[in-house]
């Protein structure tokens, strides 16, 4: 309810009048607007919650209908020139209103409907510095320099590593080998010089392999002399 | 080149607002002739998928009314077509009467209309301007409020000539300026 009050309160009185009107299906004139007197009248008396100034404009409205009604009941009654000013000017506001009121339900229905469209909103880079002299040409030949300088791409040849023979034969083999002689040195279990050189980096691996598991002891006396390789104790390995 | 193709590559450039006054300053041209060549280049767009907005001295393109269905989908335009009552009666004044001063809406409406124009403001459909002729403020559509009615004039609006001779007969009631006095 007080919802309703607001939306009168900011319609105004020339809204509840003409909404008096039209519900009565009259048309505006001094006998219509007679008959909604009481109405209008009662509406005001039921508002409790009336902003002053609002008040004042039903007010200023409902005087100028209590005389309309009173000429309509006393066709005697003598009204001054300023009171005919107000009733004559009363109607005209009225249709004018009811006019806006009327365009605006077209309006209202259009709304919307059909949109016509702004170019997009983009943050546009402008462009401050081009060179005066940049033709289609002077590009042409500016990225054809560029092309020539860019550096090729040299293909390296890749090697394929064969699988000659695997870290857990060359380990196994390894172990029975100590295992053999307890003492042997790298270049000869290797068959460094004597294998393919794959052969002896696979087993230089699998040594490493062996000391990290414990199984063997390696000792090298100085650079690049024998490794000897030797066992501690076979089928024991320390994990220290 | 045409003086019309000119006029369309500044305002497609631009892509805002272009005063008429000064599109007729950089084009070295008379102000009406500016006018009419705009007339024409509507005239040539007819059938193309731009239209020519033109919102008191202003003009901008705008993508035709055939294309909204088309364009709506790119847009993904969030439309809130709620205008309460009053609004919609404040905007019809602006647009069957504008440029209006605010005590002429109130005149019409006889109520203080003051807290819907400012909503109608926020909401970018009506603008004001400084009017030396009325010595205060006047209030008239913005570009967007014809693009949300699609159209490319406000003259272009269904009844817009009677509904604003109508009004206008009623303006000219002497009472009007006794009223406005009070």
């Amino acid at each position: 309810m007080a919802f309703e009050i607001r939306t009168e309160y900011f319609n105004g009185p020339f809204d509840l009048l003409l909404d008096l009107i039209e519900r009565r299906k009259f048309l505006i004139n001094e006998i219509s607007l007679a008959k909604v007197t009481d109405d209008f009248i009662a509406y005001i008396g039921s508002q409790e919650n009336f902003p002053m100034g609002e008040s004042a404009r039903f007010i200023l409205v409902a005087a100028t209908l209590v005389l309309i009604k009173s000429k309509s009941l006393l066709p005697t009654l003598e009204l001054s020139s300023d009171e005919q000013g107000d009733i004559k000017s009363l109607e005209i506001r009225l249709a004018m209103y009811r006019r806006i009121r009327e365009a605006g339900v077209g309006l209202q229905e259009r709304y919307g409907t059909v949109l016509l469209f702004a170019p997009e909103q983009r943050n546009f880079v402008k462009t401050v510095f081009a060179p005066g002299n940049l033709s289609r040409a002077g590009i042409m030949s500016a990225i054809q320099r560029v092309v020539a300088q860019i550096p090729r791409v040299e293909k390296l040849p890749k090697a394929v590593v064969q699988k000659v023979i695997s870290l857990e034969t060359m380990i196994e083999k390894l172990t029975k080998r100590v295992e053999q002689s307890l003492k042997i040195n790298f270049r000869e279990f290797s068959g460094r010089g004597k294998s393919e050189k794959i052969n002896v980096i696979v087993g230089f691996l699998a040594m490493l392999e062996l000391i990290k598991r414990g199984i063997i002891k390696v000792e090298q006396k100085t650079a690049f002399d024998e490794i000897e390789m030797e066992t501690g104790s076979i089928g024991t390995p320390k994990y220290s | 080149m045409p003086l019309e193709a000119k006029i369309e590559a500044v305002l497609f450039w631009k892509g805002e607002p272009v005063n008429i006054k000064e599109l007729a300053k950089f084009l070295g041209i008379e102000k009406e002739t500016v006018e009419s060549e705009i007339k024409g280049l509507q005239n040539s767009l007819e059938g193309r998928g731009l239209t020519i907005v033109q919102n008191g001295e202003e003009v901008m393109l705008y993508t035709a009314p055939e294309t909204s269905e088309l364009i709506k989908k790119l847009a993904h335009e969030e439309m809130v077509r709620e205008i309460s009552k009053a609004g919609v009666e404040v905007l019809s004044l602006v647009i069957y009467r504008g440029p209006i001063a605010k005590r002429d809406i109130d005149y019409v409406r006889g109520v203080n209309s003051s807290y819907i124009i400012r909503n109608l403001m926020v909401r970018g459909l009506i603008e004001r301007l400084d009017s030396r002729d009325a010595g205060s403020f006047v209030y008239q559509p913005t570009f967007e409020l014809l693009a949300h009615l699609g159209v490319s004039r406000k003259e272009d609006l269904p009844d817009f000539a009677a509904v604003q001779k109508d009004i206008e007969t009623f303006m000219l009631n002497p009472d009007h300026e006794k009223e406005n006095n009070g």
